[in-house]
């Protein structure tokens, strides 16, 4: 009788008779909220669960991927079909092109060995890699992820590099037992320290999930080529130096044109790479003619051993990057 | 005993086909994330999950209850690598707010639903870009978020054919289970 009169009233009716309908909806709304709140305050609590669940759903993944790669091959070779006229004499004239270049090239391989040797230049760490294939391509509106099948069983480790035949694609993020995912470097939590080849600037390439990156922290005033090669520093003991990542691109504000692109390769080749300095422990260079604290860190200029002098100068407020910024591996 | 084990069986049985609806839109997410890359990665992928959620809102929550959006959403949490809850999140509004508007949308054209997808898409797209703005602290571009909308609402009179057609089979199948 008294759920009649409310009915009369109008209290089944308006967001609050919904929400008694649908109580759990409304919890659920607010698990899911919770969730991300949490996720939000605690960076990487939910790390664990998202790496078991990967693991878990990684031979799936693989099962759909492989009639995928099927399917993508033939599709290819369909859309190359009206063209391979073209297609083989394009390659044919690069043929004769690279033949030139590999020529040049072991020249100018020996000619540096040679002044290498001279100089005793410090040969540079062997990097070893895993190959791997991309199982699942989780790009979203504001997530660009892959997942290969390979994981800590294979060595892989959160912070290593991964690249295709083109250039640098990626980091590994987490890792699973046989499965890692990696940050593509147009995602919005991208962020690799870059070379500009040619002017030798250094900046951080900064992923804002359109498919050019941004170059920021560029030294004020600097001026760069558009078109000229943009390659990964080691600053950070991230990334191996030298790395092929694009050239930077004719737009206004300097972004980067990747030579990865927007498509994904169907392998990649995750690097091992241990830089020869611990970045995150080794204190600055000493200048020359300083003595060495007792604590064996800072240089100490004009002022005592081992605490900071008074009047030293103030580092230059030029830019992190010329600074010394490191950039966090789970940034 | 016997009785008891086919009874179970049964139950299970059907269980598993009114759950239809949740296991054919993982399978469509699954192969969604399927690296094809058929488009180079310039066109992206429509959001079948959030097609899914607005027709079974509309047409038959029974068969896609809270629980099962939920358990889409938490599902592309962790295959996207996102943050946790953040889709599940937007699922569920997206559901409320469709199931909300059930009896407006029950019984029209085929138009008017497709209009009422539009409608809900977009909206979910704008909500979509407000969170993930808040929940990054910094203003994402919204141009990727308005293009999936595009394409699902483009696609949905094809996923709405799919999903019609498992829902006169599931309907009808109830009296013969």
């Amino acid at each position: 009788m008294a759920w009649d009169r409310k009915r009369r009233r109008g209290f089944d009716t308006g967001p609050i008779g919904f929400v008694s309908r649908n109580l759990l909806l409304a919890f659920l709304t607010v698990v899911a909220f919770g969730a991300l709140v949490v996720s939000r305050a605690q960076d990487g609590i939910f790390d664990g669960v998202r790496e078991a669940v990967t693991d878990a759903g990684a031979p799936l993944m693989e099962a759909v991927a492989a009639p995928a790669a099927e399917f993508k091959r033939w599709n290819e070779g369909f859309s190359s079909f009206f063209s391979v006229y073209e297609e083989n004499q394009r390659l044919r004239e690069e043929n004769v092109r690279l033949r030139t270049n590999l020529t040049e090239l072991a020249e100018l391989q020996r000619k540096t060995q040679r002044y290498e040797e001279l100089l005793k230049v410090r040969p540079d760490e062997k990097i070893t890699f895993v190959a791997a294939r991309v199982i699942a391509d989780a790009t979203g509106p504001f997530v660009r992820t892959v997942l290969v099948n390979a994981g800590r069983e294979q060595g892989l480790a959160k912070g290593q590099a991964v690249i295709d035949e083109r250039g640098l694609l990626g980091r590994v993020i987490t890792t699973g037992n046989r499965s890692a995912r990696v940050l593509l470097l147009t995602d919005l939590n991208s962020r690799v320290p870059v070379l500009i080849e040619g002017s030798n600037l250094k900046a951080i390439m900064v992923g804002d999930n359109s498919g050019k990156p941004v170059l920021e922290y560029l030294p004020l005033g600097s001026r760069i080529k558009a078109g000229a090669r943009i390659v990964t520093t080691p600053d950070g003991g991230v990334f191996p130096p030298g790395v092929a990542v694009g050239i930077v691109s004719t737009s206004k504000t300097p972004r980067v044109d990747l030579f990865t692109g927007e498509a994904r390769a169907d392998f990649v080749r995750v690097l091992k790479y241990t830089p020869s300095v611990d970045v995150d422990n080794a204190g600055p260079e000493p200048l020359p003619g300083a003595t060495p604290s007792k604590e064996g860190g800072a240089p100490a200029t004009p002022g005592t051993p081992g605490q900071p002098a008074a009047n030293a100068p103030k580092p230059p407020k030029t830019t992190p990057v010329a600074a010394g910024m490191r950039v966090r591996p789970d940034a | 005993m016997l009785e008891v084990v086919q009874i179970g069986i049964y139950w299970a049985a059907r269980q598993v086909f009114y759950a239809l609806p949740l296991l054919l839109t993982l399978t469509a997410l699954l192969i969604a994330m399927a690296p094809l890359n058929l488009f180079q990665g310039y066109a992206p992928a429509p959001d079948i999950v959030l097609a899914s959620v607005f027709f079974w809102a509309i047409f038959g929550p029974q068969f896609l209850p809270a629980w099962a959006v939920f358990t889409l959403g938490l599902t592309q949490d962790f295959a996207t690598g996102g943050p946790i809850g953040f889709w599940a999140l937007i699922y569920l509004l997206a559901y409320g707010f469709s199931l909300s508007q059930r009896v407006f949308f029950f019984g029209r054209t085929v138009r008017g639903v497709w209009l009422g997808f539009a409608i809900v898409a977009l909206v979910t797209a704008v909500v979509t870009w407000i969170a993930g703005s808040t929940y990054f602290m910094r203003w994402l571009p919204i141009g990727p978020i308005l293009a999936q909308a595009g394409v699902s609402i483009l696609a949905f009179p094809l996923v709405a054919k799919a999903f019609l057609f498992m829902r006169g089979y599931l309907t009808t199948a109830r009296e013969a289970l």
